[in-house]
């Protein structure tokens, strides 16, 4: 086989299982080169990295998007008259590739959504209304694995929602809203998760830190901000921390001994009481850590409040900023460790520097709240954008890279959507370009191929 | 004055205003001669023909905005999975047999404008109760106590400078609140040749909600009525929604024979917009499932419901 490397230097493939390829786009197969074929047995499929998107609704479905590449602009061709031009663009235009899985029913709405990485298989963990765990598979949507969380949605009154979930090194962790925190085996396969600890009621969010796995920040209505160890929570390692030495005026001997302080690392202190001396408030809605070495943490309030932790300098937060003025419900990690997303309960979702706590960026055109958002390199052109998935039924897609934070793409999904999450690592195959073949393809299609190549010299 | 043929002309560069002013006239004139004549001529040729005048018709569309409104992704067109949605929303207690019970009320210390709104509202709601609202309860306690008591509804109307604007819609248990602006109300006294509205309940009506909000605003309407009308009575309630508007419109309805209908007003007639849609029930501080701001009107032809 000739190695072309004229012809195809900008495509770079690698061996690719065929469970991972995708049905493509366009599902006609086109001829090419007819001239080329004496040459080659078959011409190479070229695959591409693009982004796959999961989002979770409140009806229980899953949906996987995959959208469309941008179609390169055309030259325009003086020769065809305009209207075939535009029917040949509406036969073309790439369409929106969305795979639903699962059927409606409100009872299995889905709350929490995470990667988990199980023997060399990338798979989807689902997290539902009614406590159930479902491992699964990104492709089709069937269901690896089912367990049940018992302390979601327990008694008459249904109470109980998940509030964190995640998987690292064969640990599952859950989080419910009324204190029950699991961290599970999954090697012995069990059918609901262990519970290690309960931390009290009136809790909104629970997170562990994406590289150190044990390490759990908790806050809620009323709970402030607390840093705890899982290692210890669960009995796995006794508590390290060192005892106290001077011990003739502190409390902090006794302090330890406590039950509830078992395991924690660290528990944020209240602000000081406001202008008219009273007391603030504490309602955390959502947490983020944002460094590597789990040091800082990033909360928002109820009271439109967004602090910044660090625990090894201060109990009290380094930065305490007010933003707009409705409550902030969730946040997201920004395009760089300094930025944070937030959202509120209206349509704005916007972007904090953390370092001067300024507003630094609003990402327009959403009509309702935005439930999940997350922060992703888009691979065409090494960008980060900004995913977002809103009550208002539409998964949308934001460029950071300019001031104006142009909407790139939207998809409506006709659910309200609770949960995104994004599969960076998802290979297609690229239709080869057609516009080009078919023109070519007629041209050589139509030369007569001639015995001699040297034009006939002699008379 | 010799008449000339005008029409080459150039009437405005003549600087004598009479002759100026003569030779424009005629040009008019001459215009809608040969404009009438080619009426004329075409209103003949279809007499004789009729296929012509259709083709014509047909050719002849003129664009308004509202055929040449911009093509929104949330149209419900015939989706299984949306009516799958639907039918377990929180409507689905209403569409399954439950009878509504509505609520009224008022913003706090409202004036008789308000209260006179308030008393025809009623009439067009069977099945609906008016309670003066107090001083002392909070909107959700207030929420709290018509749950208590199984109101399906509860309807609020809001009131500034003696005249009510505003009507938010809570759909109990749980159910989305719409808040509507309110405008161009009519007293069914002002109206004239306006009927007297009888107790039957009458028949829904709900116009042009096409989009997926569309679609929860009009349940939402539709919810607030029983589900089987009386139609002895003859009595229709009309929800028309035309770019964003919602015409709100009652009348009786008779039938001459049958191709023509004869209609008679009857009680108010009132212009909603719908403003905000919130999930759940009525929270300050509660998610929006649509809000409407003023940077999302980019073109004129683009609505939302």
């Amino acid at each position: 086989m000739l190695k072309s490397s004229s012809l195809s230097s900008h495509c770079a493939w690698s061996p690719i299982s065929s469970s991972e390829i995708v049905q493509p786009v366009e599902k006609k197969r086109v001829t090419i080169f007819s001239f080329y074929s004496n040459f080659f047995a078959f011409w190479p499929p070229i695959h591409f990295q693009i982004m796959r998107y999961f989002t979770g609704d409140e009806s229980g479905l899953v949906k996987s998007i995959v959208f469309p590449a941008p179609v390169d602009e055309k030259r325009v061709k003086k020769q065809k008259p305009a209207e075939e031009n535009d029917e040949d663009k509406q036969k073309e235009a790439p369409k929106l590739q969305i795979n639903v899985f699962g059927t409606v029913s409100k009872d299995e709405g889905v709350e929490k959504m995470a990667w988990a990485v199980i023997d060399d298989q990338k798979q989807l963990i689902v997290a539902r209304k009614n406590g159930k765990i479902q491992f699964m598979s990104p492709e089709d949507g069937s269901i690896i694995k089912e367990m049940v969380d018992e302390n979601i949605c327990v008694g008459p009154k249904k109470e109980g929602s998940f509030i964190g979930l995640s998987f690292k090194d064969g640990m599952l962790f859950t989080a419910s809203s009324n204190g029950q925190i699991s961290w599970t085996d999954m090697k012995s396969d069990p059918k609901s998760t262990t519970v290690i600890a309960s931390l009290g009621k009136d809790l909104t969010c629970a997170r562990v830190h994406p590289s150190k796995s044990h390490i759990l920040a908790v806050g809620g209505k009323e709970r402030e901000l607390t840093v705890y160890d899982m290692n210890v929570l669960s009995g796995k390692e006794e508590d390290t921390t060192p005892a106290p030495t001077n011990t003739e005026n502190s409390t902090a001997k006794y302090k330890k001994q406590k039950e509830s302080s078992k395991g924690q690392l660290f528990q944020a202190k209240n602000v000081k009481n406001d202008y008219l001396d009273l007391r603030v408030p504490v309602w955390i809605t959502d947490l983020q850590f944002v460094d590597e070495e789990a040091n800082r943490l990033v909360t928002a309030t109820h009271y439109h409040q967004i602090r910044v932790y660090d625990i090894k300098t201060a109990r009290r937060p380094v930065l305490d900023v007010e933003v707009g003025n409705k409550p902030i419900k969730r946040i997201s990690v920004g395009i760089n460790d300094n930025q944070i997303l937030y959202a509120d309960t209206t349509n704005d979702l916007g972007a904090i520097d953390i370092k001067t706590g300024k507003i630094v960026a609003q990402y327009k055109g959403l009509t309702g709240a935005a439930t999940a958002f997350c922060t992703t390199t888009d691979n065409a052109n090494n960008s980060k954008i900004v995913v977002s998935v809103s009550l208002d039924r539409f998964l949308r897609i934001h460029e950071t890279t300019s001031i104006h934070r142009k909407l790139l793409n939207k998809a409506y999904l006709k659910q309200r959507l609770t949960a995104i999450i994004v599969d960076e690592d998802h290979y297609v195959e690229e239709p080869a370009k057609k516009d080009v073949d078919e023109e070519d393809d007629a041209l050589w299609n139509n030369m007569t191929v001639t015995s001699s190549k040297r034009k006939n010299r002699s008379s | 004055m010799v008449k000339t043929d005008v029409q080459g002309i150039s009437a405005g560069d003549i600087k004598n205003k009479h002759k100026r002013e003569d030779i424009y006239h005629r040009q008019k004139a001459e215009k809608a001669k040969a404009k009438r004549e080619r009426r004329l001529q075409i209103k003949k040729e279809e007499d004789k023909n009729p296929e012509l005048k259709e083709t014509r018709l047909k050719n002849n569309v003129p664009k308004t905005i509202d055929n040449t409104r911009e093509k929104e992704d949330t149209f419900v067109e015939d989706d299984e999975e949306v009516a799958q949605e639907e039918a377990t929303d929180e409507f689905a207690q209403y569409f399954s047999g439950q009878t509504p019970k509505i609520l009224i009320t008022t913003s706090k210390r409202a004036t008789p404008a308000c209260y006179d709104f308030c008393a025809e509202v009623m009439s067009i709601f069977p099945n609906a109760q008016f309670v003066k609202r107090g001083e002392k309860h909070e909107m959700r306690k207030i929420i709290q106590f018509a749950k208590n008591r199984e109101f399906t509804d509860m309807m609020i109307v809001n009131e500034d400078n003696k005249t009510p604007n505003a009507i938010t819609l809570v759909h109990l248990p749980d159910g989305p609140t719409a808040y509507f602006k309110l405008t161009s109300i009519t007293p069914a006294d002002k109206i004239s040749g306006h009927g007297r509205p009888t107790a039957h309940q009458p028949e829904i009506i709900l116009n042009n909600f096409n989009t997926r909000l569309g679609h929860t605003v009009g349940r939402m309407f539709s919810a607030l009525f029983p589900q089987l009308p009386e139609f002895e009575g003859r009595q229709v309630v009309t929800f028309h929604n035309q770019r964003d508007f919602i015409f709100v419109r009652r009348h009786r309805y008779v039938f001459k024979d049958t191709e023509r209908v004869g209609l008679q007003e009857l009680g108010p007639k009132f212009t909603l917009k719908l403003k905000w849609l919130q999930k759940g029930t009525y929270d300050r501080n509660g998610e929006y499932e649509w809000i409407f701001k003023q940077e999302m009107e980019t073109s004129r032809r683009k609505f939302f419901l």
